[in-house]
């Protein structure tokens, strides 16, 4: 069953349709979850309390193509993330900028599987990964950032170069062992 | 919220977005979506104990109003009856009945606190200063108020006072009559007699000098015999 039925499905209130859609869209928002929150029972209340506001606010929301959805629910998920993490005050941002722009290696990035990027992203510290998904997966501004976040947008600038800085390091490091292992 | 286009040169970020594996994970589906269920189904009890709450508080608002209305009613009363000084000097006062009728009210009431104050007019206002004492207050008919000059107003609206007569001692007729009539002692005290009880007291002796006098009392005539 396509998406769009499903939506209109659950919209007139059918409880199967509705587990439809958990059922198409849960882990890969539980994903998005985990990249924001490092604990994975965090990330399941997350996501849970994202879809609960997602079904509730349903039969307001105008279905027009499955991009427009996942963006709507990102959106929750992302914001329900964010939350928590303001709440717990588990950021730790620093606004002072790195005296060199770190660049990601794109093409090692590439060459790298999604299991070992999420990996390497999970252990980014709170600040930085949360600007990082923000600016580089989610395509939000700093300005924007800085103002979901209640920082300043130098201080978001400074988070971003800190986590590709991080990451940089943390994936060549592991594209050096697996040269190693390949040599071996 | 922007979002830029950057799947068309970076897959890496497309595969990270959309990456979808829980293996690694002890995320169940079923047990998320047992729990999920379960919350969305508490919500239209809360949709139930909403509308106690609102009867509750819709019970609870009128209460308040009911209170606050009784407060303010109180409040009309009479700053007179606050001190209680003066409510005991008011009482001890008695009230001339002619003074209560005049002014359109009716007998005094011994206990002020139980009357509810009417519309507040300029005679109230006077009758609760301690002038009452003194002065016998004016009928509302009598009182004219003050129009200002640009008011446009009727001229039957405002009500005259009738002009003040002069006054005049009953000696200054005594001092006076000598000089223009001449007239005996015993003459002079039957005219004042006349004049001050305004009694015809030779109605049953008529005589020819009492039919000449005039029907004023004040003036005098000047040809006496």
């Amino acid at each position: 069953m396509e998406l769009q039925a499903l939506i209109y499905e659950a919209k007139k209130g059918s409880k199967a349709a509705e587990e439809g859609l958990y059922n198409r869209l849960s882990k890969k928002y539980f994903r998005l979850c985990m990249r924001y929150v490092q604990n994975e029972h965090d990330a399941e209340e997350r996501m849970s309390d994202g879809f609960y506001k997602f079904f509730r606010c349903l039969p307001r929301f105008n279905y027009e193509s499955d991009e427009e959805l996942y963006s709507f629910i990102s959106r929750i998920m992302m914001n329900e993330c964010i939350t928590q993490l303001r709440k717990k005050r588990l950021f730790n941002i620093v606004a002072a900028p790195l005296e060199t722009d770190a660049v990601l290696d794109e093409d090692m990035l590439d060459r790298i599987s999604e299991t070992e990027i999420h990996a390497a992203i999970r252990k980014l510290p709170a600040g930085a990964r949360t600007v990082f998904n923000l600016n580089v997966l989610e395509g939000c501004r700093h300005e924007e950032i800085a103002r979901l976040l209640g920082i300043t947008s130098s201080a978001s600038r400074a988070q971003l170069t800190r986590a590709k800085h991080l990451l940089q390091r943390s994936l060549s490091f592991l594209k050096k062992n697996d040269g190693n292992q390949e040599s071996r | 919220m922007e979002i830029k286009n950057q799947d068309d040169g970076h897959n890496w970020q497309t595969r990270v977005r959309e990456y979808e594996d829980v293996s690694d994970t002890t995320f169940s589906e079923e047990v998320s979506w047992k729990k999920l269920r379960q919350r969305l189904d508490q919500a239209p009890g809360r949709k139930k104990h909403a509308g106690y709450w609102l009867a509750a508080a819709s019970v609870v608002l009128l209460v308040v109003i009911t209170l606050f209305s009784r407060v303010s009613n109180k409040a009309v009363v009479p700053e007179l009856t606050k001190t209680p000084a003066l409510l005991k000097q008011n009482n001890n006062i008695p009230v001339p009945t002619d003074t209560l009728l005049a002014s359109g009210k009716k007998a005094a009431n011994p206990n002020p606190t139980a009357v509810k104050k009417a519309a507040p007019t300029p005679v109230d206002s006077l009758q609760n200063t301690s002038v009452k004492k003194e002065i016998v207050l004016p009928s509302p008919v009598d009182t004219v108020f003050m129009v200002q000059a640009d008011t446009p107003t009727v001229a039957s609206d405002i009500v005259q006072q009738p002009a003040p007569l002069p006054t005049v001692h009953i000696q200054d007729l005594i001092d006076t009559e000598p000089a223009r009539a001449p007239v005996s002692l015993e003459g002079l005290a039957v005219k004042k007699m006349i004049r001050l009880f305004s009694i015809d007291l030779t109605k049953d002796q008529p005589t020819k000098k009492q039919e000449k006098v005039p029907a004023n009392p004040y003036s005098i005539p000047n040809n006496q015999n």
